[in-house]
Protein backbone atom coordinates (compact mmCIF):
# COMPACT_ATOMS: atom_id res chain seq x y z
CA UNK A 1 0.00 0.00 0.00
CA UNK A 2 1.29 3.56 -0.60
CA UNK A 3 0.67 6.67 1.59
CA UNK A 4 1.32 10.40 1.47
CA UNK A 5 1.26 12.57 4.34
CA UNK A 6 -2.28 14.58 4.37
CA UNK A 7 -2.38 17.82 2.68
CA UNK A 8 -3.07 19.29 6.30
CA UNK A 9 0.61 18.97 7.81
CA UNK A 10 3.92 19.50 7.45
CA UNK A 11 6.43 17.45 8.89
CA UNK A 12 9.14 19.22 11.17
CA UNK A 13 12.18 19.55 13.40
CA UNK A 14 14.30 22.14 15.19
CA UNK A 15 17.27 21.40 17.77
CA UNK A 16 15.81 20.11 20.40
CA UNK A 17 12.49 18.85 18.66
CA UNK A 18 13.34 16.30 16.14
CA UNK A 19 9.92 15.15 15.23
CA UNK A 20 7.24 17.02 15.13
CA UNK A 21 4.45 18.23 12.56
CA UNK A 22 2.48 21.18 11.95
CA UNK A 23 -1.42 20.92 10.89
CA UNK A 24 -3.01 23.64 9.07
CA UNK A 25 -4.23 26.61 10.60
CA UNK A 26 -2.94 25.30 13.95
CA UNK A 27 -0.34 27.87 15.37
CA UNK A 28 1.81 25.60 17.24
CA UNK A 29 4.13 22.22 16.28
CA UNK A 30 3.06 18.83 17.85
CA UNK A 31 5.04 15.94 18.84
CA UNK A 32 5.65 12.49 17.02
CA UNK A 33 6.82 9.80 18.65
CA UNK A 34 10.06 7.64 17.19
CA UNK A 35 7.40 4.92 15.63
CA UNK A 36 5.02 7.89 13.84
CA UNK A 37 7.68 9.81 12.75
CA UNK A 38 9.81 7.00 10.94
CA UNK A 39 6.80 6.08 9.33
CA UNK A 40 5.77 9.39 7.98
CA UNK A 41 9.22 10.14 6.92
CA UNK A 42 8.05 6.83 4.56
CA UNK A 43 4.69 8.19 3.44
CA UNK A 44 6.07 9.94 0.76
CA UNK A 45 3.94 7.83 -2.47
CA UNK A 46 7.51 5.78 -3.27
CA UNK A 47 7.74 3.40 -0.49
CA UNK A 48 5.35 0.45 -0.05
CA UNK A 49 4.15 0.05 3.36
CA UNK A 50 2.52 -2.85 4.83
CA UNK A 51 -0.87 -1.72 6.29
CA UNK A 52 -0.78 -1.93 10.25
CA UNK A 53 -2.36 -0.95 13.24
CA UNK A 54 -0.23 2.60 13.27
CA UNK A 55 -1.07 3.61 9.87
CA UNK A 56 -4.37 2.76 10.91
CA UNK A 57 -3.98 5.04 13.93
CA UNK A 58 -2.22 8.01 11.69
CA UNK A 59 -5.29 7.68 9.07
CA UNK A 60 -7.62 7.84 11.50
CA UNK A 61 -5.74 11.36 13.17
CA UNK A 62 -5.90 12.58 9.30
CA UNK A 63 -1.51 12.84 9.06
CA UNK A 64 -1.86 10.46 6.10
CA UNK A 65 -3.79 9.08 3.34
CA UNK A 66 -3.63 6.30 0.83
CA UNK A 67 -2.43 7.45 -2.72
CA UNK A 68 -1.20 6.06 -5.75
CA UNK A 69 2.14 4.58 -6.32
CA UNK A 70 4.43 7.75 -7.14
CA UNK A 71 1.61 10.37 -6.09
CA UNK A 72 3.54 13.40 -4.65
CA UNK A 73 3.02 15.31 -1.82
CA UNK A 74 2.80 19.29 -1.75
CA UNK A 75 6.58 20.99 -0.75
CA UNK A 76 5.25 22.68 2.24
CA UNK A 77 3.90 19.02 3.53
CA UNK A 78 7.96 17.83 2.79
CA UNK A 79 9.88 16.51 6.18
CA UNK A 80 12.60 19.91 6.96
CA UNK A 81 14.57 20.98 9.24
CA UNK A 82 16.19 23.82 11.53
CA UNK A 83 19.42 24.59 12.83
CA UNK A 84 17.80 26.70 15.81
CA UNK A 85 15.46 25.94 18.44
CA UNK A 86 11.58 25.85 18.21
CA UNK A 87 9.82 29.50 16.98
CA UNK A 88 6.83 29.09 15.76
CA UNK A 89 5.27 32.44 14.92
CA UNK A 90 5.98 35.80 14.77
CA UNK A 91 4.54 38.98 16.10
CA UNK A 92 4.70 41.47 12.69
CA UNK A 93 4.47 45.23 13.08
CA UNK A 94 4.11 45.83 9.47
CA UNK A 95 3.60 49.94 10.03
CA UNK A 96 3.88 52.18 12.87
CA UNK A 97 2.32 54.30 11.83
CA UNK A 98 -1.43 54.96 12.85
CA UNK A 99 -4.55 56.44 12.05
CA UNK A 100 -4.95 57.63 16.19
CA UNK A 101 -3.09 58.89 18.61
CA UNK A 102 -3.80 56.78 21.69
CA UNK A 103 -2.95 58.24 25.23
CA UNK A 104 -1.69 55.02 26.48
CA UNK A 105 0.24 53.07 23.08
CA UNK A 106 2.99 51.18 24.22
CA UNK A 107 4.95 51.30 21.21
CA UNK A 108 5.79 55.17 21.27
CA UNK A 109 8.88 55.94 23.32
CA UNK A 110 7.44 59.43 23.73
CA UNK A 111 4.85 61.52 22.43
CA UNK A 112 6.16 61.52 19.38
CA UNK A 113 4.60 58.84 16.99
CA UNK A 114 6.09 56.01 15.75
CA UNK A 115 6.83 56.68 11.49
CA UNK A 116 8.90 53.83 10.74
CA UNK A 117 7.21 51.15 8.18
CA UNK A 118 8.25 47.94 6.77
CA UNK A 119 9.21 48.46 3.10
CA UNK A 120 6.68 46.22 1.15
CA UNK A 121 9.98 44.48 -1.10
CA UNK A 122 11.73 44.25 2.21
CA UNK A 123 8.96 42.54 4.03
CA UNK A 124 8.43 39.87 1.40
CA UNK A 125 12.29 39.12 2.13
CA UNK A 126 11.41 38.70 5.44
CA UNK A 127 8.34 36.21 4.73
CA UNK A 128 10.98 34.55 3.14
CA UNK A 129 13.26 34.33 5.36
CA UNK A 130 10.44 33.36 7.95
CA UNK A 131 9.32 30.15 5.66
CA UNK A 132 12.94 29.26 6.04
CA UNK A 133 13.07 29.27 9.57
CA UNK A 134 9.85 26.91 10.00
CA UNK A 135 7.60 30.06 10.82
CA UNK A 136 4.08 28.78 10.43
CA UNK A 137 2.09 31.94 11.61
CA UNK A 138 2.09 35.36 12.60
CA UNK A 139 0.42 38.26 14.48
CA UNK A 140 -0.05 41.17 12.46
CA UNK A 141 0.41 44.35 14.26
CA UNK A 142 0.86 48.20 14.57
CA UNK A 143 0.55 50.96 14.77
CA UNK A 144 -2.53 50.02 12.42
CA UNK A 145 -1.80 47.33 10.50
CA UNK A 146 -4.54 48.02 7.78
CA UNK A 147 -2.98 51.56 7.74
CA UNK A 148 0.25 49.64 5.38
CA UNK A 149 -0.97 50.68 1.90
CA UNK A 150 0.28 47.13 0.99
CA UNK A 151 -1.45 45.43 3.21
CA UNK A 152 -3.54 43.03 1.61
CA UNK A 153 -1.09 42.31 -0.84
CA UNK A 154 1.16 41.43 2.37
CA UNK A 155 -1.93 39.35 3.56
CA UNK A 156 -1.99 37.53 0.22
CA UNK A 157 2.15 36.71 0.39
CA UNK A 158 1.99 35.19 3.41
CA UNK A 159 -0.17 32.86 2.27
CA UNK A 160 1.13 32.30 -0.99
CA UNK A 161 4.06 31.06 1.31
CA UNK A 162 1.60 28.47 3.09
CA UNK A 163 1.84 30.27 6.86
CA UNK A 164 -1.28 32.22 7.77
CA UNK A 165 -2.25 34.83 9.98
CA UNK A 166 -3.75 33.67 13.45
CA UNK A 167 -4.12 37.08 15.17
CA UNK A 168 -4.76 40.63 14.02
CA UNK A 169 -4.61 43.01 15.90
CA UNK A 170 -6.41 46.80 14.63
CA UNK A 171 -8.66 49.39 15.96
CA UNK A 172 -11.23 48.53 13.16
CA UNK A 173 -11.10 51.84 11.84
CA UNK A 174 -10.09 50.70 7.94
CA UNK A 175 -12.46 47.06 8.69
CA UNK A 176 -14.87 47.35 5.42
CA UNK A 177 -17.16 44.10 4.02
CA UNK A 178 -15.13 44.45 1.00
CA UNK A 179 -11.81 43.61 3.36
CA UNK A 180 -13.39 41.08 4.61
CA UNK A 181 -14.70 39.29 1.61
CA UNK A 182 -10.98 39.76 0.28
CA UNK A 183 -9.87 37.61 3.83
CA UNK A 184 -12.48 35.10 2.93
CA UNK A 185 -11.18 34.70 -0.77
CA UNK A 186 -7.24 34.17 0.38
CA UNK A 187 -8.54 31.77 3.12
CA UNK A 188 -7.54 34.48 5.95
CA UNK A 189 -9.26 33.67 8.77
CA UNK A 190 -7.49 35.07 12.26
CA UNK A 191 -8.88 35.93 15.44
CA UNK A 192 -9.39 40.21 15.18
CA UNK A 193 -8.52 41.79 18.04
CA UNK A 194 -9.94 45.15 18.36
CA UNK A 195 -8.83 47.66 20.67
CA UNK A 196 -12.19 49.15 22.23
CA UNK A 197 -11.69 51.12 25.36
CA UNK A 198 -15.13 51.22 27.21
CA UNK A 199 -18.41 52.83 26.19
CA UNK A 200 -18.10 57.02 26.58
CA UNK A 201 -14.19 56.49 27.24
CA UNK A 202 -13.04 54.94 24.00
CA UNK A 203 -12.82 58.36 22.51
CA UNK A 204 -10.61 59.97 24.36
CA UNK A 205 -8.17 57.14 24.66
CA UNK A 206 -8.04 57.02 21.09
CA UNK A 207 -8.26 60.77 20.74
CA UNK A 208 -10.53 60.60 18.17
CA UNK A 209 -14.15 61.75 18.07
CA UNK A 210 -16.53 58.98 16.95
CA UNK A 211 -13.91 56.59 17.12
CA UNK A 212 -16.35 54.56 19.60
CA UNK A 213 -19.45 54.37 16.97
CA UNK A 214 -16.77 53.58 14.05
CA UNK A 215 -15.10 50.72 16.03
CA UNK A 216 -18.30 48.90 17.41
CA UNK A 217 -19.63 49.11 14.02
CA UNK A 218 -16.15 47.32 12.97
CA UNK A 219 -16.56 44.65 15.65
CA UNK A 220 -20.33 44.02 14.75
CA UNK A 221 -19.22 43.45 11.26
CA UNK A 222 -16.82 40.86 11.76
CA UNK A 223 -18.84 39.32 13.89
CA UNK A 224 -21.82 39.03 11.59
CA UNK A 225 -19.47 37.92 8.74
CA UNK A 226 -18.49 34.77 11.26
CA UNK A 227 -15.18 36.23 12.05
CA UNK A 228 -13.56 35.91 16.12
CA UNK A 229 -13.36 38.99 17.71
CA UNK A 230 -11.84 39.62 20.64
CA UNK A 231 -12.04 43.05 22.02
CA UNK A 232 -8.99 44.65 23.81
CA UNK A 233 -10.47 46.29 26.65
CA UNK A 234 -8.17 48.89 28.83
CA UNK A 235 -8.65 48.90 32.38
CA UNK A 236 -7.95 52.21 34.55
CA UNK A 237 -9.88 54.21 37.19
CA UNK A 238 -11.39 56.58 34.55
CA UNK A 239 -13.42 53.90 33.12
CA UNK A 240 -13.98 51.29 35.57
CA UNK A 241 -18.05 52.15 35.93
CA UNK A 242 -17.92 51.72 32.20
CA UNK A 243 -17.08 47.99 32.20
CA UNK A 244 -20.11 46.22 33.27
CA UNK A 245 -22.11 48.10 29.98
CA UNK A 246 -19.35 47.68 27.56
CA UNK A 247 -18.95 43.71 28.51
CA UNK A 248 -23.07 43.89 27.69
CA UNK A 249 -22.97 45.85 24.41
CA UNK A 250 -19.63 43.72 23.47
CA UNK A 251 -21.67 40.26 24.35
CA UNK A 252 -25.02 41.44 22.30
CA UNK A 253 -22.62 42.05 19.06
CA UNK A 254 -21.20 38.95 19.17
CA UNK A 255 -17.35 39.15 20.95
CA UNK A 256 -15.79 35.71 21.62
CA UNK A 257 -13.45 37.26 24.11
CA UNK A 258 -13.46 40.21 25.95
CA UNK A 259 -9.65 41.02 27.58
CA UNK A 260 -9.32 42.60 29.90
CA UNK A 261 -5.57 44.93 30.35
CA UNK A 262 -4.40 46.98 33.17
CA UNK A 263 -3.25 50.08 31.19
CA UNK A 264 0.24 49.29 32.28
CA UNK A 265 2.79 52.54 33.48
CA UNK A 266 4.35 52.93 29.74
CA UNK A 267 6.14 56.08 29.10
CA UNK A 268 3.62 57.52 27.35
CA UNK A 269 0.90 57.12 30.01
CA UNK A 270 2.15 58.11 32.44
CA UNK A 271 2.55 61.30 30.68
CA UNK A 272 -0.98 61.87 29.12
CA UNK A 273 -2.82 60.48 31.98
CA UNK A 274 -0.76 60.69 35.04
CA UNK A 275 -2.60 58.89 37.72
CA UNK A 276 -4.72 56.76 36.27
CA UNK A 277 -3.16 53.70 36.10
CA UNK A 278 -5.10 51.09 39.29
CA UNK A 279 -2.25 50.46 41.29
CA UNK A 280 -1.88 46.29 41.10
CA UNK A 281 -3.97 45.31 44.06
CA UNK A 282 -6.68 47.62 43.38
CA UNK A 283 -6.82 46.04 40.15
CA UNK A 284 -7.52 42.91 41.74
CA UNK A 285 -9.97 44.28 43.84
CA UNK A 286 -11.95 45.86 40.94
CA UNK A 287 -11.63 42.54 38.33
CA UNK A 288 -12.86 40.76 41.07
CA UNK A 289 -15.67 43.09 41.74
CA UNK A 290 -16.36 42.88 38.19
CA UNK A 291 -15.80 38.81 37.76
CA UNK A 292 -18.49 38.45 40.66
CA UNK A 293 -21.23 40.26 38.48
CA UNK A 294 -19.77 39.19 35.26
CA UNK A 295 -20.73 34.80 36.17
CA UNK A 296 -23.98 35.73 37.25
CA UNK A 297 -25.06 37.58 34.38
CA UNK A 298 -26.23 35.27 31.55
CA UNK A 299 -23.29 36.61 29.27
CA UNK A 300 -21.23 34.16 27.37
CA UNK A 301 -17.90 36.06 26.12
CA UNK A 302 -15.08 34.24 27.45
CA UNK A 303 -13.08 36.77 29.42
CA UNK A 304 -9.12 36.89 29.63
CA UNK A 305 -8.16 39.18 33.02
CA UNK A 306 -4.78 40.14 32.43
CA UNK A 307 -2.35 39.13 34.51
CA UNK A 308 -4.88 37.75 36.78
CA UNK A 309 -7.68 34.88 35.50
CA UNK A 310 -8.91 33.62 32.74
CA UNK A 311 -12.79 32.74 32.66
CA UNK A 312 -14.92 30.33 30.18
CA UNK A 313 -18.36 30.70 31.16
CA UNK A 314 -19.99 28.02 28.83
CA UNK A 315 -18.32 25.14 31.10
CA UNK A 316 -18.10 27.33 34.05
CA UNK A 317 -14.45 27.09 34.84
CA UNK A 318 -11.56 29.32 34.92
CA UNK A 319 -7.92 29.33 35.75
CA UNK A 320 -5.85 31.24 37.64
CA UNK A 321 -2.74 33.22 35.24
CA UNK A 322 -0.04 33.78 37.91
CA UNK A 323 -0.27 29.33 38.41
CA UNK A 324 2.02 28.69 35.86
CA UNK A 325 2.91 25.54 37.43
CA UNK A 326 0.21 23.08 39.11
CA UNK A 327 0.74 20.87 41.98
CA UNK A 328 3.87 18.97 41.29
CA UNK A 329 4.22 20.52 37.69
CA UNK A 330 7.42 22.79 38.28
CA UNK A 331 9.63 22.35 35.25
CA UNK A 332 13.13 24.56 35.94
CA UNK A 333 13.90 24.15 31.81
CA UNK A 334 10.46 26.10 31.42
CA UNK A 335 10.73 29.85 29.25
CA UNK A 336 10.48 32.51 31.70
CA UNK A 337 7.48 33.34 29.32
CA UNK A 338 5.46 30.75 26.90
CA UNK A 339 4.42 33.93 24.66
CA UNK A 340 7.73 35.07 24.59
CA UNK A 341 9.65 32.07 23.77
CA UNK A 342 6.88 30.93 21.22
CA UNK A 343 6.36 34.32 19.58
CA UNK A 344 9.11 36.48 17.60
CA UNK A 345 8.59 40.07 18.01
CA UNK A 346 9.36 41.98 14.78
CA UNK A 347 9.06 46.10 15.31
CA UNK A 348 8.03 48.28 12.71
CA UNK A 349 11.70 48.98 12.24
CA UNK A 350 13.18 45.62 11.94
CA UNK A 351 14.04 45.05 15.17
CA UNK A 352 13.87 42.08 16.78
CA UNK A 353 12.71 41.66 20.52
CA UNK A 354 11.45 39.13 22.79
CA UNK A 355 8.04 41.21 23.67
CA UNK A 356 6.24 43.95 21.64
CA UNK A 357 4.22 45.38 24.37
CA UNK A 358 7.68 45.90 25.53
CA UNK A 359 8.92 47.89 22.84
CA UNK A 360 8.41 51.19 23.93
CA UNK A 361 10.84 50.52 26.88
CA UNK A 362 13.38 49.11 25.14
CA UNK A 363 13.59 51.83 22.44
CA UNK A 364 13.59 54.21 25.25
CA UNK A 365 16.55 52.33 27.46
CA UNK A 366 18.44 51.92 23.93
CA UNK A 367 18.44 48.38 24.61
CA UNK A 368 18.65 46.48 20.74
CA UNK A 369 19.42 43.00 20.24
CA UNK A 370 19.80 42.81 16.70
CA UNK A 371 18.01 44.12 13.24
CA UNK A 372 16.64 42.25 10.52
CA UNK A 373 17.87 45.05 8.18
CA UNK A 374 20.97 43.96 8.09
CA UNK A 375 21.04 40.62 10.11
CA UNK A 376 19.43 37.26 8.84
CA UNK A 377 16.70 35.97 10.92
CA UNK A 378 18.19 32.44 11.07
CA UNK A 379 21.59 34.21 12.71
CA UNK A 380 19.25 35.81 15.23
CA UNK A 381 17.14 32.73 16.29
CA UNK A 382 20.38 30.58 16.27
CA UNK A 383 22.66 32.20 19.16
CA UNK A 384 23.12 36.12 20.59
CA UNK A 385 21.33 38.33 22.76
CA UNK A 386 17.67 37.70 21.16
CA UNK A 387 17.83 33.76 21.77
CA UNK A 388 19.54 33.94 25.12
CA UNK A 389 16.65 36.48 26.14
CA UNK A 390 13.92 34.39 24.25
CA UNK A 391 14.95 31.43 25.83
CA UNK A 392 16.30 31.95 29.20
CA UNK A 393 14.59 29.53 31.58
CA UNK A 394 12.52 29.75 35.05
CA UNK A 395 15.81 27.98 36.60
CA UNK A 396 18.16 30.68 35.91
CA UNK A 397 15.48 33.28 36.85
CA UNK A 398 15.70 31.41 40.39
CA UNK A 399 19.37 31.34 40.62
CA UNK A 400 19.54 35.28 39.67
CA UNK A 401 16.58 36.66 41.85
CA UNK A 402 17.56 35.51 45.50
CA UNK A 403 13.68 36.69 46.41
CA UNK A 404 12.49 34.43 43.84
CA UNK A 405 14.90 31.53 45.34
CA UNK A 406 13.92 31.59 48.65
CA UNK A 407 9.93 31.87 47.66
CA UNK A 408 7.38 29.31 48.97
CA UNK A 409 5.18 30.08 45.92
CA UNK A 410 8.08 30.18 43.50
CA UNK A 411 7.28 26.36 42.14
CA UNK A 412 3.91 27.65 41.37
CA UNK A 413 4.52 30.97 39.56
CA UNK A 414 7.68 30.84 38.15
CA UNK A 415 8.61 34.36 38.67
CA UNK A 416 5.57 35.56 36.94
CA UNK A 417 5.51 38.18 33.74
CA UNK A 418 9.63 39.23 32.87
CA UNK A 419 8.54 41.92 31.08
CA UNK A 420 6.46 43.27 34.36
CA UNK A 421 9.92 42.46 36.04
CA UNK A 422 11.54 44.52 34.29
CA UNK A 423 9.35 47.46 33.99
CA UNK A 424 9.68 47.34 38.46
CA UNK A 425 13.20 46.38 38.52
CA UNK A 426 15.45 49.67 40.00
CA UNK A 427 18.48 47.89 37.41
CA UNK A 428 18.53 49.03 33.63
CA UNK A 429 18.21 45.71 32.62
CA UNK A 430 17.59 42.85 34.63
CA UNK A 431 15.15 40.25 32.82
CA UNK A 432 14.98 38.59 36.30
CA UNK A 433 13.43 40.97 38.15
CA UNK A 434 10.60 40.14 40.64
CA UNK A 435 7.47 40.69 39.36
CA UNK A 436 5.78 42.07 42.35
CA UNK A 437 2.42 41.70 40.82
CA UNK A 438 2.74 37.86 41.05
CA UNK A 439 4.59 38.28 44.52
CA UNK A 440 1.20 40.36 45.73
CA UNK A 441 -0.67 37.88 44.40
CA UNK A 442 0.30 35.06 46.56
CA UNK A 443 1.50 36.67 49.70
CA UNK A 444 -1.63 38.98 49.99
CA UNK A 445 -4.28 36.07 49.77
CA UNK A 446 -5.42 37.13 45.97
CA UNK A 447 -5.42 33.50 45.41
CA UNK A 448 -8.15 32.25 47.35
CA UNK A 449 -10.11 35.71 47.14
CA UNK A 450 -10.35 34.91 43.54
CA UNK A 451 -11.69 31.44 44.07
CA UNK A 452 -13.87 33.38 46.81
CA UNK A 453 -15.25 35.17 43.90
CA UNK A 454 -15.85 32.23 41.55
CA UNK A 455 -17.58 30.38 43.76
CA UNK A 456 -19.33 27.72 42.17
CA UNK A 457 -16.81 27.37 39.29
CA UNK A 458 -14.66 24.96 38.92
CA UNK A 459 -10.75 26.16 39.11
CA UNK A 460 -9.16 24.28 36.01
CA UNK A 461 -5.32 25.41 38.10
CA UNK A 462 -6.56 24.77 41.65
CA UNK A 463 -3.14 24.16 43.88
CA UNK A 464 -2.44 23.41 47.33
CA UNK A 465 -2.36 26.79 49.02
CA UNK B 1 12.99 7.12 31.89
CA UNK B 2 11.00 7.42 29.37
CA UNK B 3 12.47 6.81 25.15
CA UNK B 4 12.14 10.77 24.87
CA UNK B 5 14.38 11.45 27.40
CA UNK B 6 16.92 8.47 26.37
CA UNK B 7 17.07 10.13 22.56
CA UNK B 8 17.90 13.83 24.39
CA UNK B 9 20.75 12.15 26.27
CA UNK B 10 21.93 10.43 23.16
CA UNK B 11 22.28 13.64 21.32
CA UNK B 12 24.13 15.28 24.12
CA UNK B 13 28.00 16.20 23.98
CA UNK B 14 29.92 13.46 25.75
CA UNK B 15 30.41 15.32 29.27
CA UNK B 16 26.81 16.25 29.78
CA UNK B 17 25.86 12.45 28.39
CA UNK B 18 27.99 11.37 31.79
CA UNK B 19 25.77 13.90 34.08
CA UNK B 20 22.81 13.12 32.89
CA UNK B 21 22.94 9.23 33.52
CA UNK B 22 24.19 9.99 36.82
CA UNK B 23 21.22 11.79 37.47
CA UNK B 24 19.25 10.32 40.18
CA UNK B 25 15.98 11.72 39.98
CA UNK B 26 13.87 13.08 37.07
CA UNK B 27 13.84 16.59 38.97
CA UNK B 28 17.95 16.17 39.52
CA UNK B 29 17.88 15.52 35.21
CA UNK B 30 15.77 18.47 34.91
CA UNK B 31 17.96 20.75 36.96
CA UNK B 32 20.83 19.59 35.07
CA UNK B 33 18.59 20.61 31.42
CA UNK B 34 17.52 23.62 33.02
CA UNK B 35 21.27 24.52 34.16
CA UNK B 36 22.67 23.96 30.55
CA UNK B 37 20.15 25.33 28.03
CA UNK B 38 18.86 22.65 26.64
CA UNK B 39 14.86 21.73 26.07
CA UNK B 40 13.44 18.35 26.35
CA UNK B 41 11.25 17.98 23.14
CA UNK B 42 8.21 17.60 24.18
CA UNK B 43 8.42 20.51 26.96
CA UNK B 44 9.82 22.60 24.16
CA UNK B 45 6.41 21.89 22.53
CA UNK B 46 4.06 22.76 25.22
CA UNK B 47 5.72 25.86 26.49
CA UNK B 48 4.99 27.84 24.45
CA UNK B 49 1.87 30.21 23.15
CA UNK B 50 1.02 33.34 20.99
CA UNK B 51 1.53 35.98 23.42
CA UNK B 52 -0.50 36.99 26.46
CA UNK B 53 -4.25 36.80 26.00
CA UNK B 54 -3.55 35.23 22.65
CA UNK B 55 -6.41 32.91 22.38
CA UNK B 56 -10.06 32.21 23.42
CA UNK B 57 -9.60 28.92 22.93
CA UNK B 58 -7.92 26.31 25.93
CA UNK B 59 -6.70 23.34 25.86
CA UNK B 60 -8.95 21.27 28.50
CA UNK B 61 -8.12 18.10 29.51
CA UNK B 62 -11.61 15.48 29.48
CA UNK B 63 -12.27 12.16 30.98
CA UNK B 64 -12.61 9.75 28.35
CA UNK B 65 -15.69 8.20 30.21
CA UNK B 66 -17.77 10.45 30.93
CA UNK B 67 -16.11 13.93 28.78
CA UNK B 68 -16.24 15.78 32.02
CA UNK B 69 -13.60 18.71 32.27
CA UNK B 70 -11.15 17.54 34.50
CA UNK B 71 -9.59 19.48 37.24
CA UNK B 72 -6.13 19.27 39.37
CA UNK B 73 -5.73 16.68 41.65
CA UNK B 74 -7.97 18.02 45.37
CA UNK B 75 -5.43 18.13 48.80
CA UNK B 76 -5.72 14.78 50.35
CA UNK B 77 -6.20 12.62 47.54
CA UNK B 78 -2.89 10.08 46.78
CA UNK B 79 -1.18 11.01 43.49
CA UNK B 80 0.10 8.05 41.36
CA UNK B 81 3.43 9.04 39.55
CA UNK B 82 3.66 10.92 36.83
CA UNK B 83 0.66 12.96 35.20
CA UNK B 84 -2.27 12.88 36.90
CA UNK B 85 -6.27 14.76 36.92
CA UNK B 86 -9.60 14.50 38.83
CA UNK B 87 -12.53 14.31 37.30
CA UNK B 88 -15.10 16.16 39.76
CA UNK B 89 -17.90 13.87 38.30
CA UNK B 90 -16.07 10.24 38.18
CA UNK B 91 -14.72 11.62 41.80
CA UNK B 92 -11.83 9.91 40.49
CA UNK B 93 -7.77 10.39 39.95
CA UNK B 94 -6.89 9.36 36.46
CA UNK B 95 -3.96 8.82 34.70
CA UNK B 96 -3.10 10.61 31.26
CA UNK B 97 -4.43 7.35 29.50
CA UNK B 98 -7.74 8.02 31.13
CA UNK B 99 -8.39 11.62 29.87
CA UNK B 100 -7.81 13.02 26.35
CA UNK B 101 -7.17 17.00 25.42
CA UNK B 102 -10.14 18.77 23.57
CA UNK B 103 -9.67 22.52 21.93
CA UNK B 104 -12.32 24.67 23.17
Amino acid sequence: MFYVLSESIALRSWQFVPQAYYFRDDPFAHWLSDEEFKLLLLCDGGHDIEPSELTESLESRSLIRKCGRGEKMSEWSRHKSYPHRYFPKINLMITGKCNFNCLHCFNAADNAPLMTEWDFDELVGLLDQASDCGIHSFTITGGEPMLHPRFMDIVREIYKRDMFIDELNTNGYFITQEILDEFNAVGCRPMIKISFDGIGCHDWMRDRKGAEARTLDAIELCTRNGFNVMSQTQVHRRNLDSLMPTARKLNDIGVSTLRLIRTTEAPRWEKNSPGSCLGIEEYYAAMLDFMRAYKDSGMQMNVIVWQLMNVYPADKTYSLAPVMFGEDEYKPAAPVCKGVRGMVGVTSGGDVVPCLQMSGYFEEHGIHMGNLHSTPLAELLRDGFYQQTACTNVHKRRKNNSKCDACKYFKYCGGGCPALGLLFAPEEWNIYGSDVTKCLFFENGWYHKSEEAMKGWTNLSSINI
Amino acid sequence: MNTNIENLIKGLPAELQEKAKACKSIEEFNTLVAENDIEIPTDALESVSGGCGTSSKKNVEVCNKCKTTLTNVPAGLPKPSGASKYCPKCKKVLISADWHIEKR
